[in-house]
């Protein structure tokens, strides 16, 4: 076999090659865990480099040390047709919507993410969005877009959104449902149980609770709600909080 | 070999068969034997009944253990061809990445059995190509016929093996995920 063309650094590899290598597993040992890496840098089969020797695959990965750094963090505010949007300017159900997918395996909904946090704008001044799109589409639609560039144009808006919810997320703190522990079989004191049952509904209802609660209970204004922008909601909540109203 | 009572015990390893071998290394290496009992398991295993050691003296005892251990074995030069059940045997000192996944299987997931599997892995039938060579079947049918080989046969290839595996993940173990500076 011919010695494979290897990336020569993060800016070589695409987003849907990062998303493959976080997700190997090196259950079955080391070395085929690092055939499977070869093999997701170099779109080939691991049958590809049976023949090879052991030694060579040794010197192969000493171009690879790279691998062992995490990707800058610099990032472009601009793919293609799509923006970045700043995240000041996240509505409610984008909010929700990065929530859904960094709880539940955030690396395999990473085109997702950047699906949301790249727009397309409506209208452009001055090489600055003054308007963004206002239509509905599904994340699954784009990702397409994203998979094919390389993690170096994105990993720091990751990086700088999980900040952004970070914070967002301390400084709201009161507003936002306390984790209940999920086995309430270990509560034994009835009461206690009883508070904890309930804490636990309303977690799963969080959303919604935030939502219908907004909505004065209309929820003809579901859209409209989740179309306010996130940082307007939350410190209307607030508001509403400190004054009981 | 040793005397211990009347019989011959094998402890060179062109005395013990590879399948003695493996089972040897198995039982020494059982954490859930004590020092003592380790060693009588051996040597019944090898053919000393266990009752046989109730009245023996275990000073006498600890001195067979030191003559079992006392093999100061030098490796020969690697049999490269071996004819068995008239078929021909041949192994390189090489390690594809086919061969060195297939052990690395092989000494996590068999304990008990990875030398011979691993002798079954370097010695190819010339008659056979490679696909045949490494079906699981074949693979298991020459693990069987190699374990009645003596050990001396392994050692070469095992000292290999190791070597080589260990200089590898030396070079490529996976360090910390160093953070961007960027």
């Amino acid at each position: 076999m011919q010695k494979p063309t290897l990336p020569k650094g993060w800016n070589q590899v695409t987003l849907e090659q990062f998303i493959e290598l976080r997700q190997l597993k090196a259950e079955d040992g080391m070395f085929e865990h690092n055939i499977d890496i070869l093999c997701v840098l170099t779109d080939a089969y691991p049958e590809d480099y049976d023949d090879l020797d052991i030694a060579d695959v040794g010197e192969i990965f000493k171009e690879l040390k790279w691998l062992y750094t995490e990707p800058s963090k610099n990032y472009t505010d601009r793919i293609g047709k799509f923006y970045l949007k700043p995240m000041t300017d996240l509505t409610l159900g984008e909010f929700i919507d990065l929530e859904h997918y960094f709880t539940n395996d955030y690396i395999h909904y990473l085109p997702n993410i950047c699906a949301l946090l790249y727009r397309i704008p409506e209208i452009v001044e001055d090489g600055a969005v003054a308007k963004w799109e206002s239509t509905d589409f599904k994340t699954s639609s784009r990702v397409h877009y994203f998979l094919d560039q390389p993690i170096t144009k994105m990993y720091g808006v990751l990086t700088e959104y999980i900040k952004f919810r970070d914070n967002f997320i301390t400084s709201h703190k009161n507003l936002m449902t306390e984790q209940v522990e999920d086995d309430l079989e270990d509560i034994t004191d009835p009461e206690e149980r009883k508070e904890a049952e309930k804490e636990k509904a309303s977690q799963k209802w969080g959303w919604e609770q935030l939502i219908w609660s907004v909505c004065n209970g209309d929820i003809t204004k579901y859209d409209q709600v989740i179309g306010m922008k996130l940082v307007l909601v939350f410190n209307f909540l607030a508001m509403r909080k400190e004054l009981e109203i | 070999m040793i005397q211990i009572f009347d019989q011959e015990i094998p402890n060179k390893m062109d005395e013990l068969t590879i399948e003695q071998f493996e089972k040897i290394s198995q039982i020494l290496n059982n954490q859930e034997f004590d020092n003592i009992e380790k060693y009588v398991e051996m040597f019944k295993y090898l053919g000393i009944k266990e009752e046989m050691w109730d009245d023996y003296p275990f000073s006498e005892f600890i001195k067979l253990v030191q003559d079992f251990n006392l093999d100061s074995y030098t490796p020969n030069e690697a049999v490269t061809s071996i004819e068995l059940e008239g078929y021909t045997y041949e192994a390189k000192m090489k390690l594809s990445v086919k061969e060195t996944k297939l052990i690395e299987k092989i000494v996590n997931s068999k304990p008990n059995h990875y030398i011979s599997d691993i002798m079954a892995i370097m010695f190819k039938r010339t008659d056979l190509s490679n696909t045949e060579h490494f079906t699981d079947a074949h693979l298991k049918h020459k693990a069987k016929l190699f374990r009645t080989l003596k050990a001396e046969v392994c050692v070469p290839y095992i000292v290999f093996v190791t070597e080589k595996i260990a200089e590898y993940a030396k070079a490529n173990a996976a360090e910390g995920v160093e953070p961007s500076n960027a």
